[in-house]
């Protein structure tokens, strides 16, 4: 790491060849919960344009840990590992409470690795944050007036074009987004049993999602009464795209993470702002 | 396929690189160092890659792969990535691998599309490496610049239509290049390189793996071996896709390994 505050170890968790890495300030020893980043689809675990990598370090110069790993299937994982990708967040949790002596973490993911992580900090009592970025909502109202007003500023024919295929999607299952949702209705549970617990959510969208995600009363009507409890933090940033492709938005995204991460679990050191380089 | 990659750290203080070692279970009869693509791309390859090290390293080849300075999980900033210093990552990476070898046998490159040009300087620098490999040479540094620049163009145009909305952020003056930092003096090496550069050592082993065309432009090629349209497309698109070893990409591989190991 070029910058000798910090170190990145290597830490295994399966014998058979699974490991992550833990990025942490070199001298002191870690405190607090670790951040755990999954792999956003199938992207490797740096991140989509490095913003794993950047994020870890950025967080590590605030005294924060913060472990990254491939989930089976994925970048350097081993092509013929056994283990389901639910055990291997277990044993990666494990194997960093062993690594550091810290048994609370925060699960971070984008997409399909918010939806792990939600699955994740349901099961295991040791998640007390959960970062989900274009994570689960359902399709409302709030949903089809944003699309409207989005697409009826379109030329007719675009517009009509963009209704046969909005007819067309409503009629297939939530699931034909490729993604692991809770069942109807299951979610407002879950989440109240998540905060009951003590869990704090940082609920990030973006524009990226416009198949599901149009409009912040999305989550209101989403969540219900959840959505409003002073452990969740909710932002929709429309103007972002779902890879963080734009630099602009990646230094955004780091500096609101670790905001986020300093205030809902007091981190020792105050987090440095980034600036958008060029 | 049971051979265990070994993730480890390579290089001084000031350099470290992130690598994943595939040693042989048998003496390796070479070691191969994999050098990875440039942007984007190295995302986009990553598990091939990584999938393509562990079949050639149960066929008797051990490699190594890691990252570039400034990419990767290796250490430095985006915008300390560079053609002469990803040259330099290669050096670590070969005398890394010598190192570990077992067998000590010749220590190969096998670079990967833009990974040919620093791979390339190496070989010449080096007269200890005996094998260059390119996968998808890409010969003209200004062509593979113009190319990315309409990528980049043609992705913040998508992102400049409903619903997203924004203009200021995807200007192009933000140094970014398909998402990836690219400062002036990367352009500027990026323009100038060519394949073939400066005549390699002669006895060094040159070889390409690519579709026909690109097998067509490669004549300073000794070696050549055909991919098939679906074994390059992982490098078509900016999206990232599941990896699997189909027999498209089994074939090419195995062949690799048994000119390699002749």
């Amino acid at each position: 790491m070029s910058d000798p505050r910090l170190i990145d170890e290597i830490v295994p968790f399966a014998d058979n060849g699974l490991y992550g890495l833990l990025t942490r300030r070199s001298k002191d020893p870690v405190s607090g919960p670790v951040l755990v980043l999954l792999n956003p689809g199938v992207i490797p675990r740096s991140g989509p344009f490095r913003l794993h990598v950047r994020l870890a370090r950025r967080l590590a110069k605030a005294g924060i840990a913060t472990f990254r790993f491939d989930l089976p299937g994925i970048g350097d994982a081993t092509p013929d590992t056994t283990v389901t990708r639910m055990q291997a967040v277990t044993m990666a949790l494990d194997a960093v409470q062993r690594h550091t002596g810290v048994n609370t973490f925060v699960m971070g993911g984008l997409c399909l690795g918010a939806d792990l992580a939600w699955k994740a900090a349901l099961q295991d009592p040791r998640i007390v944050g959960m970062l989900q970025i274009d994570g689960f909502a359902r399709i409302d109202y709030w949903y089809y007036q944003a699309w409207a007003k989005d697409h009826f500023r379109w030329p007719p024919v675009r517009a009509l074009a963009a209704i046969a295929r909005l007819a067309i999607r409503r009629l297939r299952p939530v699931e034909e987004f490729g993604r692991e949702w809770p069942a109807r209705g299951e979610e407002r549970v879950q989440l109240r049993a998540m905060l009951d617990r003590g869990v704090k959510v940082f609920a990030l969208y973006t524009g990226g999602i416009a198949a599901y995600f149009r409009d912040p009363r999305q989550f209101a009507s989403t969540y219900a009464n959840a959505a409003d409890d002073p452990q969740m933090r909710f932002e929709f940033w429309p103007d972002c795209d779902h890879v963080f492709f734009a630099e602009s938005d990646r230094v955004r995204l780091i500096d609101a993470v670790s905001t986020w991460y300093e205030s809902a679990f007091h981190c020792s050191r105050p987090v440095e702002r980034l600036r958008v380089s060029a | 396929m049971s051979v265990m990659s070994v993730p480890q750290w390579l290089g001084p203080p000031g350099r470290r690189l992130f690598a994943t070692w595939h040693g042989c279970n048998e003496p390796a009869g070479m070691t191969l160092v994999i050098c990875p693509p440039l942007f984007h791309e190295r995302v986009l390859g990553y598990r091939l890659f990584g999938l393509l090290a562990a079949r050639l390293a149960a066929a008797g080849i051990a490699c190594l792969r890691f990252d570039y300075y400034g990419t990767g999980d290796s250490a430095g900033d985006d915008l300390d990535f560079s053609l002469e210093g990803a040259c330099t990552d290669i050096a670590i990476a070969v005398a890394a691998a010598r190192a570990q070898s077992v067998g000590g046998g010749s220590v190969g490159l096998l670079a990967v599309r833009g990974g040919g040009w620093p791979a390339w300087s190496a070989t010449v620098r080096d007269p200890s490496i005996s094998h260059c490999w390119i996968w998808q040479p890409l010969t003209d540094g200004a062509e593979y610049l113009d190319a990315l620049q309409r990528v980049d163009t043609a992705e913040r145009t998508v992102r400049t239509n409903p619903p997203f909305c924004k203009a200021p952020s995807t200007s192009r003056d933000d140094g970014q290049l398909v998402g990836c930092a690219c400062p002036e003096s990367l352009r500027r090496e990026l323009r100038d390189a060519q394949l073939p550069a400066t005549n390699l050592l002669p006895g060094t082993s040159l070889g390409v793996l690519g579709r026909r065309n690109e097998l067509d432009r490669a004549t300073f090629a000794t070696y050549r071996i055909e991919l098939t349209e679906s074994a390059t497309q992982w490098a078509d698109t900016l999206k990232v896709r599941a990896t699997f070893l189909t027999k498209a990409l089994t074939e090419p591989i195995d062949r690799l390994a048994s000119v390699l190991l002749a």
